[in-house]
């Protein structure tokens, strides 16, 4: 889920139209729910033991489906958008909701649900709207999973914030300001609630594969060049900065350290879906079940994408101690509708897919993905060779067509680890196929390339492949991320680039005396009114200054002045940015809106003046903030009125 | 959902104008803020309620008395939008009135606030109500009798009601997990029968405040079906505010941002938890909820003490009773913070002065607290900016 260019999106979907879903198989369409909002969005989707399927909406509703009736019938209300579901058992399930994981039973028996227990909510929440909390999972031995969204600067944080704030993990586009934003988190069965990895940005989507393997998701965007899939294991970090303030060891603001460092403690993706062409906000990850009825795929992963009408087949091998491996297109285009956002395996094999947007590039609505039991022409697998790559196909292939070297236009690229939004594909190099091998059944091609390249991206997009019946490969477009190589593989080259804020102590200096005119009054000896004092620029007087922030705040003196008559007050202060203007309210009535220009810094202190008329005795000096921020106010001196 | 009544008065309008006669106007006066209970709805200003009780100040729908006498006699339950504001409650039928009483009602409303419609008589009223068809009427029902022309029929008329504007009346409880103004990111909001509400914090396991005018939370499907950066906002003002030294009231103009640099404060620097028990300086920890014929009865734990607490409206629906069960068995000190807007008592131990409430072991295993809204015509003493409409 992230901000797109819809257009932009469209465009390059089309542009990279390489394939679409196999012939063998059907994607229909599922009722939707009776929300009372009227909400098509299903954000959750699961299967309970009895063959029903349960569903959540953003609205907090939460309904069963039977699919033999094909009858809908509310089981809960009132959640905070879940996200995922686990069905335990026919009346009881386990769902990541915004505050919490909590388990939703009904112990009556009545069919609905009726008690709502809290299974873990250690957790911060800053109020962020992009504070997401995605899907549960649960391990072979009981213990669960969950990611935690960060936040976003599309909006700030909230007055009152749940969990321990800490102002290291606030700066950035994407945010961790309280516990574990940013992290995928261990439930174990005992209770324990633990952060389990590092360096997540908007990790929608967890799965474990058939061996037990634990994946996560996340989309393009700050630190995340394009979006990518994670092995996921114990306390590594993946590569966004911002949930680094929660990791033990790590010091300093996330911000405040070299990305060169960062990239150093990285553990790279497994999978680099290609933005625009692969995939543009990943979802979840469903591993195909031996259960499952889904044609020759088993154990390989499905991917869901929002952005577009696709789902993709992942295909992992280790290599050098870690897995990684290539994706293509599966379920794409046609009858599936975008925002392929939760999946399932009904009792009967067949997939469930839950579509959602929220705001963004997305759909809505439930699909069924049937496949017919005959087989597609697809590549079953594309492996790493000491000399390429080695696909096999579902099928034998047409050797003449498979055997052009001309058919097989490779190129290699990374992406760029850095604070900016995404990354341009760098060093865009074609790969020349020195030769092609295909097996004597035709169902393996062996490519030899002239180079193969570790920590680039490796794609393919095969021409005009058939089968010996003439059938046309499905789909077509392959992106291998090679990190190692079989052997000798080289450092990695961390791809790291950008600026960095020197680290600095966390407490400016105060200034050096500076003259006075008249009598000085600090803003702790003011009324504030939501402004907060800080200490963290240099220069201040006093022991700090007023931070403003959006929103209506102001500070109050109260000056006594020995007579009536017109004062002058100077008020210091420092901006780092364009003038904020506040308005000045003396004795309850508006005097001036004090321009208040930059300073050039925010440890550049100047001094705005303005002449006012007062009276003998206490007087209310107000600065206001005039519809947005206002500057750091240091203090406010004084000079009485003239005696005639 | 059922609509309940709400006690509204009348409207009028007029095809000729006649001067109207100043006795009925200060009869129609007298009846408006008193028997006639008009005010209690559509207040002293004419202005109604936003989004539950129309205006009767400048509004459209005073153009055709014969409309506004039918709407006092039979009654209109529904959505209805008056001068391009929407409205969704209910006009009972005028019974306890005889034809002049009625007519002197609408006359003054007709001419009170700036209105300049028509006088209306008993004969005019006589007549209706020998005529009107028996039943409540609908916006529907009524407009095909009394249609506006083309030119007002814009801006009044009816709408298809979301669930929003059934919310505005409530028959059963409605629990909603939803970010709220002036509480942590894990809010509850909570509507009662008898259009008692109230917010309460899993954060940190503390009612937050409580009110009654202008309905439910409105617009939260916003929250809901977009990103889910919305607050949600409702129109009325709390009677009841849990105090903390956490907030100055300075803050409550500030509760309902979400553009903050920084937060006031996090729930781990949370103090006041309002219950005490000796020995125990752990805080408090949310354990879920329970429903009970609907309601929700929160559980907490401070320690190894569990509380439970169930809060549903009070036995003469002016404010709100909170239950609490306490176990295993031990005093407890209850630190309640009342103010000009809200009165506290309990159905165990006494209230001191300054708010405290202490109960033996044997008290606190089960024990009521009852809020009841205070000067209830008066706007409430708390106010949580930024959630008005």
């Amino acid at each position: 889920m992230k901000n797109l260019i819809y257009s932009l999106v469209l465009s390059l979907v089309a542009k990279f139209a390489f394939g679409g879903t196999p012939p063998n198989y059907k994607v229909t369409q599922i009722p939707n729910p009776p929300s009372k909002f009227g909400t098509k969005q299903i954000d959750g989707l699961d299967f309970l033991p009895d063959g029903r399927m349960v569903v959540c909406l953003p609205s907090g509703e939460i309904f069963f489906y039977d699919p033999k009736t094909s009858g809908w019938q509310l089981f809960a209300e009132g959640l905070h958008n879940p996200l995922g579901v686990i069905a335990e058992s026919n009346s009881s399930l386990v769902i990541s909701q915004r505050p919490e994981v909590t388990r939703v039973s009904d112990t009556d028996g009545d069919g609905k649900a009726d008690f709502h227990q809290v299974m873990t909510d250690e957790f911060g929440m800053s109020g962020n709207y992009h504070e997401f909390h995605f899907t549960p999972v649960k391990d072979k031995e009981g213990n669960y999973f969950f990611s935690l969204g960060t936040g976003s600067s599309g909006d700030g944080i909230r007055p009152i914030v749940r969990g321990k704030f800490d102002s290291r993990g606030r700066p950035g586009r994407m945010h961790s300001s309280t516990p574990f934003r940013g992290c995928v988190m261990k439930l174990t069965k005992d209770g324990e609630t633990i952060p389990w990895s590092y360096g997540h940005r908007t990790p929608n989507g967890l799965g474990f594969d058939l061996e037990g393997n634990l994946f996560v998701t996340d989309n393009q965007g700050d630190w995340v060049g394009s979006s990518k899939l994670f092995h996921v294991k114990e306390g590594r970090f993946y590569g966004h900065a911002a949930s680094l303030t929660w990791k033990p060891g790590f010091e300093g603001a996330p911000l405040e350290a070299d990305p060169k460092e960062l990239a150093k403690m990285r553990t790279r993706a497994a999978v680099v879906f290609p933005h625009g062409s692969m995939a543009n906000s990943p979802t979840q990850v469903l591993a195909i079940s031996p259960d499952a009825r889904f044609g020759p795929f088993t154990g390989q992963l499905l991917v869901g994408e929002m952005n577009t009408n696709r789902i993709v087949r992942v295909m992992l091998e280790q290599v050098g101690g870690e897995l990684q491996g290539a994706c293509v297109p599966f379920i794409d285009g046609g009858a599936l509708a975008r925002g392929c956002n939760r999946m399932a395996w009904a009792p009967d094999g067949s997939l469930y897919v839950g579509h959602t947007k929220h705001t963004w590039a997305g759909g809505e609505g439930i699909s069924r993905v049937e496949w017919d039991g005959e087989d597609p022409f697809e590549a079953i697998s594309m492996k790493l060779t000491k000399t390429g790559f080695r696909f096999s196909f579902t099928k034998p292939v047409d050797s003449k067509l498979a055997g052009e070297v001309a058919n097989w236009p490779f190129k290699r690229y990374y992406y760029k680890y850095h604070k900016t939004y995404g990354s341009p594909q760098i060093d865009v190099t074609p790969v020349k196929v020195r030769s092609v091998e295909v097996s004597k059944d035709g169902k393996v091609v062996d490519l030899h390339l002239e180079e193969l390249r570790a920590w680039h991206i490796h794609e393919v997009n095969i021409k005009g492949l058939k089968s010996t019946d003439g059938t046309a490969l499905a789909n077509s477009y392959f992106a291998y991320t090679l990190n190692r190589l079989l052997e000798n593989t080289p450092p990695d080259p961390l791809h790291a680039s950008g600026t960095f804020q020197k680290k600095r102590s966390s407490f400016g200096k105060p200034a050096k005396i500076i003259d006075r005119r008249g009598k000085v009054y600090q803003v702790t000896d003011a009324k504030l009114n939501g402004v907060r004092t800080s200490n963290s620029h240099d220069g201040y007087t006093g022991t700090g200054y007023a931070d403003f922030d959006k929103g209506n705040e102001s500070i109050e003196w109260d000056i006594k002045s020995v007579r009536d008559g017109q004062g002058e007050i100077l008020i210091r202060y420092a901006l780092g940015a364009d003038a904020r203007p506040l308005n000045l309210i003396v004795n309850g009535e508006k005097h001036s809106v004090l321009p208040f220009p930059g300073t050039g810094g925010w440890s550049t202190w100047k001094e705005m003046a303005a002449r006012i008329e007062l009276q003998e005795g206490g007087n209310s000096i107000v600065l206001v903030t005039n519809g947005a921020s206002g500057g750091n106010i240091d203090h406010l001196q004084f000079i009485e009125p003239k005696s005639d | 959902m059922k609509i309940i009544i709400y006690f509204f008065s009348a409207l009028i309008v007029g095809m000729a104008y006649s001067a109207p006669d100043v006795t009925a106007l200060a009869k129609g006066k007298d009846l408006y803020n008193g028997a006639g209970s008009c005010i209690a709805c559509h207040m002293a200003n004419g202005e109604g309620q936003p989004g539950s009780v129309p205006p009767l100040a400048g509004s459209d729908w005073l153009e055709n008395s014969e409309r506004t006498i039918a709407i006092v006699l039979r009654g209109m339950a529904g959505p209805v939008k008056v001068n391009g504001d929407r409205y969704y409650s209910a006009m009972p039928p005028q019974l306890l009135f005889d034809d002049e009483k009625i007519a002197d009602m609408i006359t003054y409303v007709n001419h009170a606030w700036g209105n300049k419609g028509a006088a209306v008589t008993a004969d005019q009223v006589g007549k209706a109500r020998k005529a009107l068809p028996q039943a409540v009427y609908t916006p529907e029902t009524l407009l095909k009798a009394f249609p506006f022309d083309k030119k007002l029929g814009r801006k009044n008329g009816t709408y298809t009601p979301d669930f929003d504007d059934t919310l505005m009346v409530t028959t059963e409880p409605v629990v909603y997990r939803t970010f709220m103004p002036g509480a942590s990111p894990a809010a509850f909001a909570v509507a009662l029968p008898g259009n008692h509400y109230y917010c309460w914090d899993a954060g940190e396991c503390r009612l937050r405040y409580a009110w009654t005018k202008g309905g439910f939370i409105r617009g939260n499907q916003v929250h809901w079906s977009s990103n889910g950066k919305p607050v949600a906002k409702f129109n009325g003002l709390p009677y009841y505010r849990a105090r903390s030294s956490k907030l100055s009231p300075e803050d409550y103009g500030h509760l309902a941002e979400t553009a903050r640099q920084k937060p006031f404060y996090d729930t781990t620097e949370a103090v006041d938890f309002p219950i005490k028990i000796e020995g125990v300086d752990a805080p408090p920890k949310y354990k879920g909820y329970r429903l009970i014929q609907g309601y929700p009865e929160f559980i907490y734990k401070i320690g190894d003490y569990e509380i439970r607490e169930l809060i549903r409206t009070s036995k003469d629906n002016l404010g709100i009773t909170r239950k609490f069960l306490v176990s295993p068995k031990v005093p407890i000190t209850f630190k309640l913070t009342p103010d000009e807007s809200s009165g506290y008592s309990s159905s165990a131990g006494k209230i001191s002065n300054d708010g405290t409430l202490k109960l033996t072991a044997k008290q606190a295993m089960e024990f009521d607290l009852t809020i009841i809204e205070k000067n209830p015509d008066i706007s409430a003493a708390t106010q949580i900016q930024g959630s008005k409409k």
